[in-house]
């Protein structure tokens, strides 16, 4: 659905993506992982067409993303960015609803689809009874679902999440990938940005490794997460193990013999 | 203030007496020996005051309004003397003998001249015909002009006499200016109307000079308008007030002239003019007015 | 719980707006009926209906009806400009008078009016207060960025204010004008005193498009309060809606502020009383703004009348009064949330 070709990204005049290539498709949740400062964010945005590329193509069922409406891309794109939040202390409901303004036209308020989409976002976020609820007096996990719930209301073909989990407690954590993994088997494209590898060697389809802007590695999980990788990107070695045919994983000890070196 | 006076006491005694002697010998009609020979003044209306009683080599500075051909009926005739912006600095550089300052003058400028020694008059806003008779005889005395100064009160009475002309009915006039400013009791304008026959529409309400509510002249609209100089419509928020359509619409029902600034603002021998034309504008109206009332005392 | 569960509730306080409505029409008829003359509601009516006699209905009609139409205009222009201002900048303490654009604003007609541009055409004035304006905003927005600070947007204004202010002075001052105090007094101060209709034909046009700009940008600041890069995501066009928004508030402050002065601190306290009342959302907040503008400055329009002074009371002041104890409690409970 979404492919990224030979992409390159700088800020500030320094590059942060090299040569990217990568394809996110429908029906699968697609994991993308790596260390501190690697890229994963600018490359959730150059994806979400918020950041312009400096080199190579991005292109959403084959058009490139340049080439879309802001207003259309909405429809088909949720992007939700890392730390959301929102500045006004609006309502959970007022909040959720937000999502659904690509899908409003100009001179009409909300349809009984659009309370629709909104309510069954909400369901799947699990923030249904926090309605009412003002969003700056909600716990960051509460919150984070809220904003997560944002996201899904615009009922997106592609879902481009930044970290969507890392402030929810452990029930929450699997929950909402849980929700992910149902979402992708209905048929959206799910790309999310992780840093619990457990939870991406759990959930994700296929995984996608990038380090000082490149992608070293692309595939099914426990390849891309091979020991070797684990050494050399993360500095990490892991426990693995497997529980009824799904293989899992756990960072065991950390490298202390300094940057770059190996064991 | 008492201390610098007593410092300086012993020139500005000197002074004084000198002074004194010119009056004494003003009241012989010999002219004055030592009367003052380089005079400063720092007020509009003391400019045309001067101009009118001296000759115009013993005046040293005059106010930059003095040019202003709108405000100053000297405007033509100063253009050789040094003009002033009312500061001490622009004036001792030309070593004056006599200053001759305003009401509205700065007080720290007349303090320092005070303080400095030199001789300073200061003349007060006239507010009637009384107050103009005033200033020029006080200002005639410092310059030693007494002679001249007789006459000219003297002129300013006939001609005041003459202007009064007959009694009856006086209509009602409102004066009404630049932001809708109009002249109301005990300013020299309301003597000036009174002079003239009418009455003064804005007595009423304004105890000095003030704002007049379009409203009240709409729902109780006097006799007639007298407008201020012109100035063009739309130049400042001020004039818009003239251009208003309620104003518009009772200046086409109700007759009007427009008399000049620089005829009322100071007080002068030709603020007398004034008083001509309104009473020559009341004797043209021909019809009675329509709400006769009789004149206050 | 299914989603079919879940109550979806109106999204427009229909009871607020009633209220603003009432209050809005409310306060014009007060206006209306206030002046130094006594007008009761009966000889109103018969002005309107041109069976009063002649002096009432010159009055009602030239007097008191440019005056309360350009309290109500130029009231809903301040508030919905205020909330406008504050759903761009995401900060509750911007408002056309604060950030300076009024100011300039003022220059800008001072420069039309003593140097004989108004003369010439009358357009020039509210043309001229609306490139002050825009300059104003533009500043403002090359300083503050994108997620302006409260401070970097209270120091710009301050800055941009006080230019604005030295501006006029010394504009005045350079035209030699004789009325030069009061005239400076005026754009600073502002007032609607003797305003005629020829002034709400001049003002309103611009003061409407303004209105139809900055009221489209609703969604927009909807959005926005996601963040920069949420909004865009949202399909918000940032770069046009920043366009929209400060055309808008040039264009109807300008219009505003070329007939009535400088009047500050509507835009202010108006969207804050209101926000918590429509639930925090900024585009409900635009149109709730702009009733509640023109409340506000129609009741004080009427308290200028009401209050006996010898000078008049003017209007800007009034508004001062009420809106700098009411900025100070603003700074201090932002100040404490930072904290």
């Amino acid at each position: 659905m979404l492919t990224l070709r030979n992409l390159s990204v700088s800020r500030g005049g320094r590059p942060v993506l090299h040569d990217v290539d990568l394809t996110i498709q429908a029906g699968e949740v697609l994991g993308i992982v790596g260390p501190n400062g690697a890229g994963k964010s600018t490359l959730m945005r150059a994806a979400a067409g918020l950041t312009p590329s400096t080199a190579g193509t991005a292109t959403l069922d084959g058009e490139p993303i340049a080439a879309w409406s802001r207003a259309t891309l909405a429809r088909r794109i949720a992007y939700l960015p890392q730390n959301a939040d929102c500045h006004w202390p609006m309502t959970v409901e007022r909040v959720v609803a937000l999502g659904r303004l690509p899908h409003l036209t100009p001179w009409q308020g909300p349809t009984a689809a659009d309370a629709q989409a909104i309510g069954r976002a909400m369901a799947m976020a699990q923030v249904g009874d926090l309605s009412d609820r003002r969003i700056d007096k909600l716990s960051g996990g509460e919150k984070a679902r809220v904003l997560l719930a944002r996201a899904l209301a615009g009922d997106p073909a592609l879902l481009l999440a930044d970290e969507p989990v890392s402030d929810l407690d452990p029930y929450h954590r699997l929950d909402v990938m849980n929700h992910l993994r149902r979402l992708a088997d209905d048929g959206m494209a799910v790309a999310v940005v992780l840093h619990d590898l457990s939870l991406a060697m759990q959930f994700c389809d296929r995984l996608a490794l990038i380090d000082k802007g490149r992608i070293v590695a692309d595939g099914p999980p426990d390849a891309t997460l091979s020991p070797e990788r684990l050494s050399e990107v993360f500095r990490i070695t892991a426990l693995r193990g497997d529980r009824d045919g799904h293989p899992y994983l756990l960072p065991w000890t950390h490298d202390t013999a300094g940057p770059g070196g190996h064991r | 203030m008492t201390r610098n006076e007593h410092h300086s006491g012993g020139t500005r005694r000197g002074r004084r007496r000198l002074a004194a002697a010119v009056l004494l010998c003003c009241l012989v009609s010999i002219p004055a020996v030592a009367a003052p020979q380089r005079i400063a003044s720092l007020s509009l209306c003391a400019d045309q005051l001067l101009l009118s009683l001296v000759d115009r080599r013993r005046i040293v500075s005059v106010t930059r309004f003095a040019s202003a051909p709108s405000i100053s009926g000297v405007a033509g005739a100063v253009a050789d003397i040094p003009r002033n912006r009312g500061s001490a600095e622009d004036i001792l550089p030309l070593g004056p003998d006599l200053i001759v300052a305003g009401e509205y003058t700065q007080p720290s400028t007349k303090a320092l001249f005070r303080k400095l020694g030199i001789p300073l008059l200061e003349i007060s806003v006239a507010t009637d015909f009384d107050g103009v008779r005033k200033n020029i005889r006080r200002i005639a005395a410092a310059v030693g002009a007494q002679a001249k100064a007789d006459r000219m009160i003297e002129t300013l009475n006939s001609r005041l006499a003459a202007a009064a002309g007959s009694a009856g009915p006086t209509p009602s006039l409102l004066f009404y200016r630049l932001g809708g400013y109009s002249q109301g009791r005990h300013t020299l304008m309301d003597s000036i109307i009174r002079h003239a026959g009418f009455v003064n529409h804005a007595a009423h309400a304004l105890p000095g000079v003030g704002r007049v509510s379009l409203e009240t002249v709409v729902v109780t609209p006097p006799d007639v308008i007298v407008l201020g100089s012109g100035h063009g419509p739309r130049s400042s928020r001020a004039a818009e007030y003239l251009s208003h359509p309620a104003f518009q619409r009772l200046r086409s029902k109700i007759p009007s002239i427009t008399l000049p600034d620089r005829l009322w603002i100071c007080g002068l021998p030709s603020s007398v003019d004034a008083v001509e034309r309104l009473a020559e504008f009341r004797r043209s109206l021909g019809r009675a007015p329509r709400n006769p009332r009789t004149a206050t005392p | 719980m299914t989603a079919l569960d879940i109550p979806i509730r109106q999204t427009r306080p229909i009871g607020l707006f009633v209220l603003l409505g009432g209050g809005t029409v409310a306060a014009f008829l007060l206006s209306l009926a206030m002046g130094p003359t006594a007008i009761g509601p009966g000889d109103l009516l018969r002005a309107f209906l041109g069976t009063a006699d002649g002096p009432t209905t010159l009055i009602v009609w030239e007097l008191r009806l440019p005056r309360a139409l350009l309290g109500l205009m130029i009231g809903a222009t301040l508030g919905l400009t205020g909330a406008g201002l504050q759903g761009l900048f995401r900060n509750p303490l911007a408002e056309p008078g604060l950030i300076g654009a009024s100011s300039l604003a003022a220059f800008g007609a001072v420069v039309a009016m003593y140097f004989g541009l108004y003369a010439l055409f009358a357009a020039a004035l509210p043309l001229s207060a609306m490139l002050g304006a825009v300059t104003a905003v533009m500043i403002l927005h090359l300083l503050a960025g994108r997620n302006a600070g409260a401070l970097t947007i209270i120091l710009a204004g301050v800055a941009i204010s006080s230019l604005g202010a030295a501006l006029i002075a010394l504009a005045i001052n350079l035209s030699n004008n004789l009325f030069a105090v009061t005239e400076i007094v005026f754009w600073l101060m502002g007032s609607l005193a003797d305003r005629s209709m020829d002034q709400v034909w001049l003002a309103a046009p611009f003061m409407v498009a303004g209105w139809l700009l900055v009221g489209g940008t609703g969604r927009a600041l909807d959005a926005l309060a996601l963040g920069d890069e949420t909004a865009m995501s949202l399909g918000v066009d940032l770069p046009r809606t920043r366009l929209k928004l400060i055309l808008g508030t040039a264009l109807s402050v300008g219009g505003a502020v070329a007939v009535s002065g400088t009047i500050g601190f509507v835009g202010l306290v108006v969207p804050h009383l209101l926000r918590p009342f429509v639930g925090y959302q900024p585009s409900t907040l635009l149109p709730a703004s702009a009733l509640g503008g023109a409340i506000l400055l129609l009741l004080a329009d009427v308290a200028v009348r009401v209050v006996p002074t010898e000078a008049e009371l003017r209007l800007g002041v009034l508004t001062a009064l009420i809106g700098v104890p009411f900025f100070l409690g603003l700074i201090l409970k932002t100040r404490r949330e930072m904290a």
